[in-house]
């Protein structure tokens, strides 16, 4: 039978995607040296974060890192997963000179996490969730944990070719979790959205930094197509695995490209879904476009055999009691809350959702409005501005967090309560805040009570020492407001003078308010505060001109 | 009794195992594997139905480890006894390797 374009009436798009997380533990998952994805490794030279058993030096035997299984219970509880009670390690056995043992530890049949689910937000135009259209549940059919495997080069440092490759082994033996999804997904967008807030999760759960650059999280998705010919027929095509893709523009760029050219390749060759048609491809970030690779000898013949250095490990309730305890609200229901009560925007949201020591601190800034007697829809909304404004300028100037710039939380809520009160300008918020992030980085009170990302814990000091904690920093930013003279000192005498100059000053804008220009007033609004300056705030003084220059 | 292996599956087996069989190891190796399979099949003739899987006597002993860390080992005792000791042509410390047509890598 000949093919051809014309035969195909639709083609829809099957995607299931497997992600590796480096786990940011301080050490291997199998002994204690340093582990290249924590936290506090900056750049480290080859082959430094060595020792025996990450070598497979004779006689060094494997112990398992008990916090590598409890950030993997910890993604596992959510991802809504079932967390076995008897898990076991097996050797994944291959050559390749990234893998000193000749076999890989992992995980064959019996999972750390199995059977989950994750409740997918439908996507707006813009890529952010939209919470008005119905969710899409995604399965997960489990998470295991293995070791990660050195890293090879195929050219020499400085860029030199080389007719062999250089092995560094820093990153063998990391921690590394594989998360593998059904193949529940029919579009690119729903992937990036998944994979960043799954990138979201393993950072509020501590259990990865999640930099992309730095290889943490790596996406693999397993794409094919279901083709509906015109004579009522469907046909498969046969499933391409796109390996090791490190940002989410590759993820997306992949798998649209595979949609464009499965449909093509059936044309073309007629192959379709079955036992042993799976290709591995690789992306070519560069040309847009996924490869072909040289396939491995024998690449599906592994001889999986349970790990005899490693017994198997038993996770009874009370242990995973103790680790589902300690999983904070996720993301996800973080933006919708956000949404729901604060009414913000759904980009603003997403923008504080991205951080859980920004998040952290956006809630301990409404809490301490909250109690100074603010409604807490209206505290969320003054908190939201005095984040994603004053402290996100302020963060991405100095490449820190919003919550790392050195303003503490409490101090923050103070400016807002301290803004409603109608005693701050807009231009003196902006500059008290500036003000006392400066202020706290030169004296380091960074860890003072109620300071950006102090981690709520189920020990929360009691009411009574949080307010005196706010009542501390309320005096002192009110102090240091007034000090600097940006506290608003009503003043109605000076105001009037102010606006009957201004007025007198900017005939030509006067008339076109008069006229009926009314946005035109923001212009002598701007003239009154700077001949007045702390005398009164740019809404009274706004309605003062309108009510002289209007009828 | 099992199916006797065939030439062609030792050959694959060594392959897998990276091991060069010369042709008068074939025979040898036949009979040897082959007694291993025999076991496995009279292991197979047990009635496990009842039966609890058990993956190790010490089932669910796993010994584990609080997440401190350790000494490393100093990358020039590596470079000692790796099999390519690195040469002026090579680039510490980096280990060389056979070249790697398939990029892949990684776990």
């Amino acid at each position: 039978m000949s093919r051809s374009f014309d035969m195909i009436a639709s083609v829809r798009l099957i995607v299931g995607l497997e992600i590796h997380v480096e786990l940011a533990t301080r050490t291997k998952v199998f002994s204690r040296v340093t582990n290249p994805a924590h936290a506090s490794v900056g750049d480290i030279a080859p082959n430094t974060l060595i020792d025996p058993v990450v070598l497979a030096l004779p006689g060094a035997l494997p112990v398992l890192n008990k916090e590598a299984v409890e950030m993997s219970m910890m993604v596992g509880f959510a991802l809504n997963c079932t967390i076995a009670d008897l898990t076991k390690w097996d050797r994944k056995s291959y050559f390749y000179p990234d893998l000193p043992k000749a076999y890989q530890i992992s995980q064959y049949d019996l999972p750390v996490c199995f059977d989950g689910s994750v409740d997918l937000p439908a996507v707006d135009d813009k890529g952010f969730p939209d919470l008005t259209k119905p969710s899409k549940q995604i399965g997960i059919i489990r998470a295991h944990l293995e070791e990660d495997a050195g890293k090879l080069l195929h050219e020499a440092p400085g860029g030199f070719a080389i007719d062999y490759s250089i092995a560094d082994y820093n990153r063998a033996g990391t921690p590394l979790l594989e998360i593998v999804t059904q193949p529940d997904f029919d579009n690119a967008d729903d992937v990036v959205l998944f994979a960043k807030l799954l990138r979201n999760v393993c950072r509020f759960l501590g259990v990865s930094e999640g930099v992309m650059q730095k290889g943490h999280m790596r996406f693999e998705p397993n794409i094919n197509c279901v083709l509906t010919l015109r004579d009522g027929h469907t046909v498969k095509t046969p499933i391409v695995e796109v390996k090791n893709l490190n940002s989410f523009k590759s993820v997306k760029g992949a798998i649209e490209f595979e949609l464009r050219e499965q449909p093509g390749r059936w044309v073309a060759d007629g192959r379709e879904f079955g036992p042993g048609t799976k290709v591995t491809r690789g992306w070519d970030d560069h040309a847009n476009r996924t490869y072909v690779q040289r396939e491995k000898e024998d690449a599906q013949d592994y001889r999986y055999f349970p790990d005899p250095d490693i017994l198997t490990l038993r996770i009874d309730e009370a242990w995973k009691n103790r680790v589902r305890t300690a999983v904070p609200e996720l993301p996800m229901q973080r933006f919708e809350r956000y949404v729901r009560d604060a009414s913000l925007g759904v980009k603003e949201a997403f923008a504080l959702v991205e951080e859980r020591d920004v998040c952290y601190f956006y809630e301990a800034i409404i809490d301490g409005m909250v109690m100074q007697g603010i409604e807490r829809p209206r505290a969320s909304k003054v908190a939201a501005n005095l984040v994603l404004q004053q402290a996100f300028k302020r963060a991405n100037e100095q490449n820190l967090l919003a919550s790392e710039i050195g303003i503490t939380a409490h101090e923050a809520a103070a400016i807002g309560i301290l803004r409603e009160q109608g005693k701050l300008g807009n231009q003196a918020v902006d500059e008290l805040f500036d003000l006392l992030c400066t202020a706290n980085l030169v004296q380091g009170r960074a860890t003072d009570p109620g300071s950006a990302g102090s981690v709520p814990s189920s020990s929360q000091p009691p009411t009574t020492q949080i307010k005196d904690q706010l009542h501390t920093a309320f005096a002192r930013v009110e102090q240091f407001a007034r000090e600097w003279g940006l506290l608003i000192v009503r003043d109605d005498a000076a105001i009037n003078t102010a606006i009957e100059q201004t007025i007198a000053a900017n005939p030509k804008v006067a008339e076109d308010v008069r006229a009926g220009k009314v946005q035109a007033v923001g212009r002598l609004v701007g003239e009154v505060m700077k001949l007045a300056p702390g005398k009164g705030d740019a809404k009274t003084v706004r309605e003062e001109l309108l009510k002289r220059l209007t009828p | 009794m099992p199916r006797e292996l065939s030439t062609a599956d030792i050959r694959k087996v060594a392959s897998l195992a990276r091991l060069a069989l010369r042709d008068d190891e074939i025979e040898p190796m036949r009979a040897s594997l082959g007694a291993v399979l025999t076991y496995m099949e009279r292991l197979q003739s047990v009635d496990t139905t009842d039966v609890e899987p058990l993956y190790n006597v010490n089932d669910g002993a796993a010994n584990l480890r609080g997440d401190e860390p350790g000494p490393a080992l100093a990358t020039q005792t590596l470079m000692s006894i790796a099999p390519a000791p690195h040469e002026a042509s090579t680039h510490p410390p980096f280990i060389r390797v056979p070249k790697v047509l398939d990029e892949s890598g990684g776990a």
